[in-house]
């Protein structure tokens, strides 16, 4: 009997686990097609496997199960990743490097005389991101030096998501912020960035602020340098940014 | 969600599923996300141990389903086991990553598979009784015979060299482990 014969060599099971050849996978589909018996086995079989995978699995995030809903407008989208802070810069260089590549494709596909023209463009432009990237590595070393303090700016209840971090390089006193938990700040508005000498009294000064937010796609926004910042905040500002923050529009705040 | 639920979410057909997977209907998302999340992020979570890379790596598997949607054939087999194997390749790519490298999230592949569940402590839900005697029941040899082929997609003549065993060997584990996972679990 074909269903104990299959039953017995335990080809079901590597059925179902997908691991045999093309071939055999279209044989048994076929023939547990033409059997609710071997049906009913692969069904259980699958529930098995599946209900002792599922053992292994802790709770999904609320984020992630939203993610997944909503693949179908994600799939539009070029960069999939919840983890842009920690690869911001690296997501950048690559960004660039993938751009040239295409560029140099572009140039490769056309004919002589119009990639005469263009052979010209392509080196300025080549020549802009090599400057580019050599000015991210920069930044990039100077990031990750031991020097640098990542300051987390804790939401102020105002919007609850928001966050971001500062980096403070206390050595060449540079900062950057990544705002990319920050919501899109509503049109004519801006989000100013502050460094505090003291909280009590506060003493805020402007670090500068997160000009063309939207357009950037990595939300990192290099700041005015400071050379004993105890604090920092984000405040949404009118745009051109104000002298002192609105602190009403206080959004998120942390010490360093 | 407990297992209880997990196995009553289950009610639309998979011939269904499979024509709105084909039609790329959004609402598909909805339906396999109930039905196959916990399962395939088992699978990945598994191979990975770092939830959150794990859940990034569940996002991509579940983009892949997507993207290739008009790829599955059910000719070739159910609609759960071209989802694993998409998981499983998802998983390995992630291992292959400098990143997972660097962060040494997996201390090394090989050996994590022969220790199973000692390295890697599975979660149970204590509600669930009886888990825990299932996986104590189920027996290292049995754990890992699963663990290379459904979970790391091995061929049983690869599962045989990886574990260093006859042939006719894999095949009655593999066939006692599912069985044995069937008596206690369905």
């Amino acid at each position: 009997m074909e269903r104990i014969e299959e039953l017995d060599n335990g080809v079901l099971e590597l059925y179902v686990a997908g691991v045999l050849p093309e071939e055999e996978m279209i044989k048994i589909t076929k023939q547990v097609n033409e059997s609710s018996a071997l049906k009913s086995e692969v069904e259980q079989l699958e529930t098995a496997f599946m209900e002792y995978a599922a053992l292994h699995a802790p709770p999904i995030s609320a984020t992630t199960r939203d993610n997944i809903l909503n693949t179908s407008k994600r799939a539009n989208t070029p960069v999939i990743t919840t983890t842009r802070r920690s690869r911001s810069f690296l997501f950048y260089l690559g960004w660039i490097l993938f751009i040239s590549s295409l560029s140099m494709n572009v140039y490769q596909c056309q004919d002589t005389k119009a990639s005469q023209e263009q052979i010209q463009t392509l080196e300025t432009e080549q020549r802009l991101f090599a400057e580019e990237i050599t000015t991210l590595k920069q930044q990039f070393t100077e990031i990750r030096s031991i020097h640098t303090r990542s300051v987390i700016l804790a939401s102020t209840g105002k919007v609850p998501d928001a966050q971001a971090i500062v980096y403070w390089n206390t050595t060449t006193q540079n900062v950057w912020v990544d705002a990319t938990a920050l919501p899109t700040p509503p049109e004519g508005k801006v989000y100013q960035l502050w460094w505090m000498e003291s909280l009590d009294p506060l003493t805020p000064y402007d670090a500068g602020t997160l000009d063309g937010f939207i357009n950037n796609e990595d939300k990192f926004f290099a700041a005015k340098p400071t050379d004993r910042a105890i604090a920092f905040a984000i405040t949404l500002e009118p745009e051109g940014g104000s002298e002192s923050p609105t602190l009403e529009e206080l959004y998120v705040l942390g010490q360093v | 969600m407990s297992l209880t639920n997990y196995a009553t979410q289950r009610t639309m057909k998979e011939e269904d599923i499979v024509r709105l997977l084909h039609q790329k209907d959004e609402q598909v998302m909805a339906v396999l996300y109930e039905k196959y999340s916990i399962a395939l992020f088992g699978v990945i979570h598994r191979m990975l141990t770092d939830q959150k890379l794990a859940e990034e790596q569940l996002q991509e598997c579940f983009l892949k389903i997507w993207n290739y949607a008009d790829k599955y054939d059910p000719q070739k087999g159910r609609l759960f086991t071209w989802m694993l194997q998409i998981a499983r390749n998802t998983a390995i790519d992630a291992t292959r990553t400098k990143r997972f490298k660097q962060e040494q999230k997996i201390q090394n592949l090989e050996k994590s598979v022969s220790i199973i569940e000692r390295s890697n402590p599975v979660k149970f839900n204590t509600d669930q009784i009886g888990i825990r005697e299932l996986v104590e029941k189920l027996n290292t040899k049995y754990a890992l015979i699963i663990d290379t082929i459904y979970f790391r997609g091995y061929t049983q003549a690869e599962a045989a060299e990886e574990l260093d065993l006859p042939l006719g060997t894999v095949k009655t584990r593999v066939r006692k482990a599912l069985r044995l996972l069937k008596d206690h679990l369905i």
